[in-house]
Parts: structure tokens; sequence; C-alpha cells
């Protein structure tokens, strides 16, 4: 059903308005598929295999994408579902790797893998096989670890397949287990180093960075992260928020907060120990996101003299905790003389640190008093 | 329902630098362009102008370095407040999917353009980022992910290089720019203007829209069927600053017939129109060429665009 393209006559200029982002949005159409709120535990899914005699290169590949590759810290700091056999074959969801002509879930004629239903234990991943009769040109990767037909005469006899386009299974296992926990449709929008998520599965010609990717890119890690919540609170926000929530430049707030009394009274030579709190903005469109803590971020304490404007920067520093509430980072502030001093602690963000903007400043008072003093 | 259709279908010498006003150049059928010309130069505004120096946000005027290898990388640079979105990037392919410590190519862009100063980097239209460290004289340049060369460039062509990297502790750091020999446009030999039909519901920015030097449709209905003879065409349109189109019917997906419309304006990202699942979507993009038949894929940055129904 191509499409006709007849000629257009018309002039006009384009008068499109760009936001202002430096990045694209969060996989369109996210969804938490297994329900999940701030601090619930991660969700395991067990699974198996639909038959025990599947070919070994498949079993290997599919459960090193499901169990390795579908979690690994770098690329998915996410809570989303991961996924775990038990060391059994039992139980959970299937994957099934079918001859099937026609997609199991569509009916289709076109189809290398499929999910039929997102959002249930008993779910069903289908990976096709090929090369086979009804797709007698297309070859997984995995097979033989090459897109090369080895099955041509040589160096292994003809299996009578010509096979020429080659695809990842790894990356289409990814695909649908996105669509299982988190997208059901499709962003053939997203660019090519953004999502896996178009409809149309790449081949090495198409995109040879990321046609054999084994995790998320930027913006499904970013739809993830909305929906589940950071695997590790000290690791790296996806760099894929600048639409949505579109805060600031970078697209994520941060907010500082004080634990400690606002105005303290303390001797010279006696330590005051400030805390607060460093963490995202606590508000609803940060979904699973909202109040996590800036873990292992650094927030700067400046001082300025009570009588003055100007600051000296960075007198000390404090390292912020993954606390899921309350103050998270802390500081015992001292001084060589009396006096008061007005103190503000403030996080600025790095430029390894795409998606959170820098925060507010929480000020704070010390009066350093000499009386009534030890020596 | 979802299932995965097939795929049907990616020497130099300092000067002084001035800067211009962006022209757009639409060049006739079958001629051989050598890109837009330069316009006059504005009031001598460097394209280097001021940038951060320290701490504090303070700034002091530079102008590009006086050697090709400055010796100490700009201390907290202030970021640029500009979309990367309006601005031309090429991105170079990695070739394989790129190492964890690589650095993206939009991060490159923005420490490049922070490193510029705003007053450069307004007048900025194109930006290359090369993966490598600079090298001097005919040496080769080292190919690292974990360094970039940002070649930035003004509406007249005057060129400052940027090298961004990773200190040893990993953290990303960008470098003073250094003045370039001027790097005009590739000649590009123009096909003629055109703006096919492209449906009913598409939005009023393409059913209205300019004609532009048009490099074909692309029609995929297998897989890896790329029409490469029309998508270099575009890319050596964007090569030459030159307005070009291509369009891309995709029917192999599980979305239906995917339509995309690619369009260089000769300034800003690559606009690109999508229509899937019956809704049109459009973003501005970077666009990275890569050594296959399908001569180069949209990446990111992107910014988004509210196309008008």
């Amino acid at each position: 059903m191509t499409r006709s393209l007849a000629a257009l006559g018309a002039v006009a200029a384009i008068l499109l308005a760009a936001t202002p982002v430096l990045a694209g949005e969060p996989d369109p159409g996210h969804a938490d598929l297994f329900q999940h709120d701030p601090g619930d535990a991660r969700i395991v899914l067990d699974w198996h295999f639909s038959n025990i005699n599947y070919p070994a290169w498949f079993k290997t590949s599919a459960q090193s994408e499901l169990e390795t590759f579908w979690e690994e810290p770098t690329a998915n700091n996410s809570n989303v579902p991961r996924f775990d056999n038990g060391g059994d074959n039992i139980g959970g969801g299937a994957m099934t790797y079918t001859v099937q002509g026609t997609s199991p879930c569509t009916g289709a004629p076109l189809w290398i893998g499929c999910n039929p239903v997102g959002g249930v234990r008993a779910f069903v991943i289908y990976v096709r096989v090929i090369p086979s009769q009804t797709a007698p040109t297309w070859m997984w990767y995995q097979r033989d670890g090459t897109c090369q037909d080895l099955y041509d005469g040589n160096p292994f006899p003809d299996d009578g397949f010509p096979t020429s386009v080659c695809f990842s299974v790894m990356r289409v296992i990814a695909h649908e287990a996105t669509h299982l926990t988190l997208l059901r449709p499709h962003y053939d929008a997203g660019a090519d180093d953004e999502t896996l998520m178009q409809s149309r599965t790449p081949t090495p010609n198409g995109s040879p960075l990321y046609w054999n990717r084994r995790n998320f890119l930027r913006c499904d890690a970013a739809a993830a992260q909305l929906e589940y919540g950071l695997a590790n609170p000290a690791g790296r926000y996806a760099d894929c928020f600048s639409v949505v929530p579109g805060d600031g430049a970078r697209g994520l707030n941060s907010t500082m907060t004080l634990t400690t009394p606002t105005t303290i009274t303390r001797c010279w030579n006696v330590s005051a120990t400030v805390a607060g709190r460093l963490a995202l903005a606590n508000v609803a469109d940060y979904e699973d996101l909202r109040n996590t803590p800036l873990a292992g971020r650094t927030v700067r304490i400046d001082r300025r003299p009570a009588n003055s404007t100007t600051w000296t920067n960075g007198l000390f520093t404090a390292t912020a905790s993954s606390s899921a509430s309350g103050a998270n980072w802390s500081r015992a502030i001292t001084t060589s003389t009396a006096g008061t001093y007005v103190y503000r602690a403030t996080f600025l963000t790095t430029a390894e640190e795409t998606a959170v903007n820098s925060s507010n400043s929480a000020m704070w008072t010390i009066q350093w008093t000499t009386i009534g003093c030890p020596s | 329902m979802d299932h995965d259709r097939l795929p049907i279908v990616s020497g130099r010498r300092r000067r002084p630098i001035a800067l211009a006003i962006v022209a757009a150049v639409v060049v006739g059928s079958g001629c051989v362009a050598p890109g837009p010309a330069p316009t006059d130069p504005p009031s001598g505004t460097p394209l280097a102008t001021a940038r951060p120096t320290g701490t504090g946000g303070s700034t002091s005027a530079a102008t590009p370095s006086p050697s090709p290898a400055p010796a100490t990388p700009v201390i907290d640079p202030l970021p640029i407040e500009l979309s990367l979105a309006s601005f031309t990037i090429v991105c170079e392919s990695w070739d394989a999917e790129p190492p964890p410590d690589a650095i993206e190519c939009d991060d490159a862009a923005e420490l490049a353009l922070a490193s510029i100063g705003a007053d450069g980097a307004g007048r900025v239209v194109r930006l290359d980022v090369a993966f490598g460290a600079p090298c001097a004289g005919t040496a080769p340049c080292a190919r690292r992910a974990d360094a970039r060369r940002v070649v930035a460039r003004s509406a007249t062509f005057e060129t400052l290089s940027v090298q961004v990297d990773r200190d040893d502790a990993g953290h990303l750091r960008v470098w003073p720019p250094v003045g370039e020999a001027m790097i005009p446009p590739a000649p590009f030999s123009a096909p003629a203007p055109r703006a096919p039909d492209v449906g009913p519901d598409a939005p009023a920015e393409l059913r209205d829209r300019v004609a532009l030097a048009f490099c074909g449709t692309e029609e995929i209905s297998t897989p890896d069927e790329f029409a490469t003879q029309s998508r270099r065409c575009f890319l050596d349109g964007v090569a030459g600053w030159t307005p070009v189109e291509l369009i891309s019917v995709d029917a192999t997906g599980e979305s239906g017939v995917v339509t995309t419309i690619l369009r260089y304006d000769g300034r800003g990202g690559i606009a690109r129109f999508v229509r899937s699942a019956d809704a049109w979507s459009a973003a501005r993009c970077a666009i990275t060429p890569i050594d296959t038949i399908a001569v180069f894929v949209i990446t990111s940055p992107c910014g988004r665009l509210d196309p008008r129904p």
C-alpha cells in the first residue's frame, strides 16, 4: 500500500517552532505495564522456553539477552522488570521460536518477532525461525556469529536458503521485552541512536551502530526510568528528558532542602553539623523519579560574612547518599574566627550530568560566638 | 499486537574570524553549486569572542588560541542557551556500537559551543563532530572514542576547531577554540526542485512547503532496499550547505507504511517528518554519514517540532 507521491507546486516557508531542547524525549506512550511505584521492589519475571529442543545458539542468545544484557546497569539504570528463569524451564512467560510464516500476534505475513500483550507474567515472546521456507533470504546473526551465509556449500552443505539479509535476534528480543514491560506503540520518530522501538528492525546496512543493540538506547532508558525509577541512584540519568519533563536546560530539576535549623548559634571552636536533602524534584510529572536522591553527587557549601555580599565558594563539600527520604547529606561546619556567617548549599550540575539541572541553594546562618566556650 | 515486520528498509592555519548573516541559496536544476556564498561580514565580530575562563562564570575576551593545541582546558564552561537543533550537526560514525566511554556527539557539540562562548556560538551555523583528538601537521589523528574534534563554522565559513575529551578520571573537558583555515562547503550538483504530495493529512508545513532540490523517493519493500543514489544526493546536499529533500516510504514496518520526509534548509538541523500509525511527528536532528548502502542515519541531538495540522 505504497503511497502515491504526486507533484505539488505550492510554495511557502516552513515555519516550525523548535522547542529549545538538546535531546529527544522518553519513548512516547510509555507506561508501567507492571504496576510499580517509588520504593517498590524490582519485579522479576520468570520465563521458560516453549521447547527445550530449540537450537543451542538461540537458547544461549535469548537467555543472555533477557538475563544479562537487558539489565546491564550502564545502559539500563532503571527498575524495569528483570528476567530470571529460576534455573529451571517451567513457569512464567514463554519464549517461542516458531517457523510460522504469519505473525502469531496479528496474522501479518511479514514478521520477525512479536509479543501479543504487555504487562502479564504469563507472557509470550515469539521469534521467527529464519531462514525458513517463508523467509528464505533472512538470517539471524547469532546463528553463526556472522552475517555471511555459511550454508551455501562453502564451508557447510547448502541448506537451500540464499540468505542475504541479517538481523540480530538479541535486539529483537530486547525490543519485544520492551513491548512487554514498557511501551506498546512503536516510536518511529525516534532517531537511530535514541530508541530500539522503531517498527522496522534494522540491518547492519541500515544501522551499523545499533542493529545488534542488546539494551536500551537513551530514550528507552529515560522512559523506563520515569516508569520504574532508578536501579542505582548514584548512576546516570538517561540523556533524554529535555522535552518530557522538560524542566530547565536538561530536563530534570533538582532540589536542595535543609533538615537542620536555618539559624544556629555555636561556639566558634565547636563544629556545627548541617544536614539536608538533595534529590530530584518531588512532582507528579517525574513519576517514579520524583524525590530520587541524587546519590554520589557533590553538595558545594559556600560562605559569606553576614555583612558582606561576597561569597567564598566551595569552602566545604558533602556527598549525597541514597537515602530514600529525609537528610541525605551532612557536613560538620567549622570556623577559625568568630562572627556571623551565611552559608549556602548547592548542587552544581556537570558536563556528565546531562539530564539534571543545578539545584536551588539552601541557606542558613551560623553565629559563631566566643561567649561561654571551652578553651 | 506488537510484532516487528521487517525492515525495509546511512594543514590548519589560524585566521582572524569575522561573521556574517545567514543566506540560503537554492541552486537550479543540474547545476554544480559551490554552496552558498558567504555574506558580508558584519562589523568584525569574531566567531570566538567571550568564553568562560573560570569558576563563578567570569568571562574574558578570547580569540582563537595562538597554538594548535591549547595548554589548558576551559574551566567550568558556561552552557550556551541555544538549541542544538538550530545548528547543522554532522556526527562522525564510530562504525560499530561505540564503547561506553565514547563521547556523545551532542555532548561534544554542547561543550564546544560553550568553549566558543555565547557571542561566537550565536554565529555558528554548522558543527562537524569527529572522533579523535586534533593532530598537528600531516600525522594521522589517532581515532579515539573518548576524544572528539568539533569543527564549528559560521555562515561566512570561518572555522574554529574545539577539542573535547576526558581527563584521567573520566570527566569530560573541553579546550579553547583554535582558529582554522576557512573551510567552504563542498560542491554539489543539485537536482531540480520538487515538493511531491505526501498526502492530505500531512501537516501544513509539508502541504505548503517550499520546493527544494529533490533527491528522490525511496520506496522500501524488502529489507536493505535503500535508494543509495538518492540518499547520497541528500547527504551531499547537506555537505554542500544546499537545501535538499528526500522522501522515504517504508512498507515493511509493523506500524504499516511509514513515510519519512527529510528536508535540509541549508541551515539548522535536518527536519524529519514521520508519518507512522496515521500520526505525524517532526523533529530537527543531526545526521551521521555511514559507510553502507544506506549512506546516512538521522541521529541525536534532536529538537522536537510541533507540526500544524
